[in-house]
């Protein structure tokens, strides 16, 4: 092709103002979706990709090797210091840029996940894992959490101690059901709580709480002894309370510098000015901090692939195959764009899950869905374009597609979530004219359901009252049959 | 070998893997007890599962790749590798990269005595063909490419990446560029000249061995340069095997993952029913079983004895398997199975992320042997330009 044929050659064939408008520059995808940010969150993403590349890169394979060897709370620490641990109130007590956060709440939180991730998903998992464990003091609206606790952690932490925190609600007989409306009806939990004189005692387990051994606070959501669901209340915890243990830490596939630990409650102690929003608005926060969470794991699959892209990329462009770059190739070229085409797609639906007012149900787990399965696919591709070098650990892809396949299983499994984006459309996409009523199948089905959990007898005298009556109506057409 | 032979042959590997294989996976460890896996491998050799060289050893008429692969065809062993990999693909992966060493000696005038002689009995040899920068088309399987290693008078120059083996290795049958075409040579791995590295910190296969070769001046004296009279014995024939066996492994970690996640399915209970009674999980079984009998019946077809050869065979009256089938074969059962896995890692939930469960270990096989040996991109423009074109 001669120069005068391509774009940049093409384009000096135009007038001034046609030159203007024909932008050929090459540049990175991600300058161009950088320039389409304010300045505030400009300058925050490349301080953010500036910080992951000196602190995680390095260390992303050695970690995965030996998760002992990052000291995860010196890195929180340091990530602290650049302001990145407190980023929930603004100034004087936290780093919350107000101007940042003027479109969206979360987008400097998917900017964040999404460079930390690219860098090494791993060590971004333990760093933004603590913002998950203090999400339900803000999502809550409970100013004594947000103001005293938040507050009192962020002193901590600008006082040079890592105070990082831990969100549990996985139990080892509920996983999903505690993600899922539906599932919820009758989970079996393993962890309750009974009221005491001053406050509450909890007993049970949870199972796989990223940074369950290294944070020291943990917001713990617990139901009423006997009870369902509908009782779970949502508890700050810190580590030094009577009772309160790690157990297990699990072998993972990946992300394997973030530990996932088990927490044992013996009978822990907690006060009443403890308890986060009010007693039986459990459910209800955890509910809402998935919402704000899926589309930052959402942003994390999109940066794990990313960085398998570049290493992919980059392996490309410095590897010779019968004497030309492996990038020369007509096919490589092909699948180098078709990955590239998936990261835009997928940074398009994160960045457009945080633009609405707030984030609710369908939008975050559409971004979290279609991300982490793009993810996957992204990866795997980056694995089969390396060939042999594609399976070998300092090759880094093979981690990358370790690190991705998580982010299709927390947060609610992928299925789990397109369940959820079906029960947040309901009465939109999925809607029905029914009110409600006690003749339709899905009427009476969420009639039978609505008494409790466990449908036993708690012996709360009724205190913990039905559970919020979920309503699945498939819209039928005359003959009654779906659509 | 009919179908009744054939049936046999892989309830004698299901047997042996359920014995044998199945408590070395266990649940500790990242792969397994890789220590015992020496045993396990002799013990192959002595049930005549693993192939060998020697006429008198059990498997050299019908283990892996013993013998009889030449004459019969491909079937049997691809069914026992597949039985192997039920259990484990790592251990199949051993399984098979020694019965392809051992075929390239089958057959040798010297087998009895100096190849096969004591120094090598229980010993694997591997097979070195990909030369470095190399990228397999039809042409360099024909005529040695510019990235083969080379052997002249001054002996064996070059390098060949990722060479598979079982653990031990001590010889490596070398495809290599020679005064008349395609030759081969074998060395020993403490030959001088010769510098292996291995290939540690792999994402699967981890009881196989890989290794780059490094090959500086190393000399092979004549009574180390094999025939290449043999139709059997060419890169065409190495890489169809290669490829059938590699297929094989896919189709039955993915058969072993099924098998696990509706093991457990079965067992467990959320949202008050069991797992498997949710449709979310339903769909993910059923996705899993159709990609595996797919998977499964074109490894059988690709592997079937008897198929007449279009004009991309190599045509060499023995083993009548097109190639371009065993290309096909290698890309769609790794790519669906790989999938099959994948979903039925996805039932287990958290729990199948978990090194304990086993899931996690047969989807790391599964994409590594969809990245390994030829990678897809390369297996479609193979695929597309086959000589005799896709039929």
């Amino acid at each position: 092709m001669s120069d005068g044929i391509r774009p940049v050659g093409a384009r000096e064939r135009l007038g001034p103002l046609g030159r203007l408008l024909f932008d050929t520059e090459a540049r990175p995808i991600w300058d161009h979706d950088t320039d389409t940010l304010s300045r505030p969150l400009r300058r925050l993403r490349h301080r953010y990709r500036d910080f992951a590349e000196v602190h995680l890169s390095c260390q992303g394979l050695a970690a995965d090797r030996d998760p002992d060897f990052v000291d995860i709370p010196e890195l929180f620490l340091r990530a602290a210091r650049e302001g990145f641990g407190t980023e929930l109130m603004p100034p004087p007590w936290g780093t919350l840029q107000i101007t940042a956060v003027w479109r969206g709440l979360l987008l400097p939180s998917v900017l964040k996940a999404e460079e930390l991730c690219a860098a090494d998903g791993g060590l971004g998992l333990a760093l933004l894992a603590h913002e998950l464990g203090i999400a339900p003091l803000f999502v809550s609206g409970d100013l004594k959490a947000y103001f005293y606790w938040l507050g009192r952690i962020y002193r901590e932490i600008r006082a040079g101690e890592p105070a990082m925190a831990a969100f549990a609600i996985t139990e080892p007989g509920a996983g999903s059901d505690v993600e899922d409306t539906e599932g919820a009806r009758s989970a079996r939990l393993g962890c309750f709580y009974e009221r005491v004189a001053g406050g509450f005692r909890i007993s049970g387990r949870k199972v796989f709480i990223t940074n369950g051994a290294v944070a020291r606070w943990v917001t713990l959501f617990a139901a009423q002894k006997g009870c369902g669901v509908e009782t779970w209340t949502c508890f700050l915890l810190d580590k030094s309370m009577a009772g309160f243990e790690v157990g297990r830490h699990e072998r993972k596939m990946g992300q394997r510098a973030a530990d996932a630990s088990e927490l044992i409650l013996d009978e822990v102690f907690v006060p009443d000015d403890r308890v986060v929003g009010e007693v039986g608005a459990g459910w209800a926060i955890s509910r809402n901090v998935l919402n704000f969470s899926r589309p930052v794991v959402g942003a994390m699959a999109l940066g794990i692939a990313r960085g398998a892209f570049e290493h992919a990329a980059r392996f490309c462009n410095e590897t010779r195959l019968a004497n030309r770059p492996l990038s020369d190739y007509q096919d490589v070229q092909l699948t180098l764009a078709d990955m590239l085409m998936k990261l835009s797609a997928m940074r398009a639906t994160v960045w457009q899950s945080t633009r609405y007012r707030l984030p609710f149900g369908a939008a975050g787990a559409i971004a979290k869905v279609f991300c982490a399965d793009t993810s996957w696919e992204v990866c795997r591709t980056a694995m089969t374009l390396l060939g042999d070098h594609g399976y070998v650990h300092s090759a880094s892809v093979e981690k990358a597609a370790r690190d991705a396949r998580l982010t299709q299983i927390y947060e609610g499994t992928n299925q789990i979530n397109r369940l959820a984006i079906f029960e947040s459309q309901t009465g939109a996409e999925f809607g029905s004219d029914c009110a409600g009523c006690a003749s339709c199948a899905s009427c009476a089905s969420d009639a039978s359901g609505a008494s409790g959990a466990s449908g036993a007898d708690c012996g709360s005298g009724g205190e913990c009252g039905p559970a919020s009556p979920v309503q699945y109506k498939i819209k039928t057409d005359r003959r009654g049959q779906s659509e | 070998m009919d179908t009744e032979q054939l049936n046999a042959m892989r309830e004698t590997a299901r047997r042996f893997a359920r014995r044998e294989v199945a408590p070395l996976v266990g649940t500790e460890g990242r792969d397994g007890d890789l220590g015992g896996l020496e045993g396990v491998l002799v013990r192959a050799a002595e049930a005549g599962i693993l192939a060998s060289a020697d006429p008198d050893g059990a498997g050299f008429e019908y283990g892996v790749w013993g013998r009889a692969s030449v004459q019969e065809g491909a079937a049997a062993s691809v069914a026992v590798l597949e039985e192997l990999a039920v259990e484990c693909a790592g251990v199949a992966a051993c399984v098979h990269f020694a019965g392809l060493g051992a075929l390239e000696l089958v057959g040798e005038e010297m087998a009895g005595e100096a190849l096969v002689g004591e120094e090598s009995i229980g010993g694997p040899v591997a097979v070195a063909l990909f030369g470095r920068g190399w990228r397999v088309s039809w042409s360099g399987l024909q005529t040695p490419p510019p990235g083969a290693v080379h052997l002249g008078a001054g002996g064996l120059m070059g390098a060949c990446d990722f060479v598979y083996g079982a653990p031990g290795t001590r010889r490596y049958v070398v495809f290599a560029a020679g005064d008349h075409g395609w030759e081969r040579a074998l060395v020993a791995a403490e030959a001088e000249g010769l510098t292996t590295a291995s290939v540690e910190s792999r994402m699967g296969l981890a009881a196989a061995s890989v290794a780059h070769l490094q090959f500086d001046a190393v000399g092979v004296s004549p009574s180390r340069r094999l025939a290449s009279a043999s139709a059997s014995a060419t890169p065409q024939a190495h890489v169809r095997r290669l490829m059938l066996g590699l297929a094989a492994l896919a189709v039955g970690n993915a058969r072993g993952a099924l098998r696990e996640a509706r093991r457990y399915a079965e067992e467990r209970f959320q949202g008050g029913a069991q797992i498997e009674d949710h449709p979310a999980v339903q769909l993910l079984l059923g996705d899993s079983a159709s990609r595996v009998a797919a998977a499964s019946a074109w490894l059988r077809e690709a592997a079937a004895p008897g198929v007449v050869p279009d004009a991309g065979g190599d045509g060499d009256g023995e083993d009548q398997t097109p190639l371009w089938r065993a290309f096909a074969a290698k890309l769609r059962c790794c790519a669906e199975c790989g999938r099959a896995v994948t979903d039925s890692l996805q039932v287990l939930g958290g729990y199948g992320y978990m090194e304990e469960y086993r899931l996690e270990k047969r989807l790391r096989d599964a994409m590594t042997l969809e990245a390994m040996a030829i990678e897809p991109n390369t297996l479609r423009l193979l695929c597309a330009t086959n000589p005799g074109g896709v039929s």
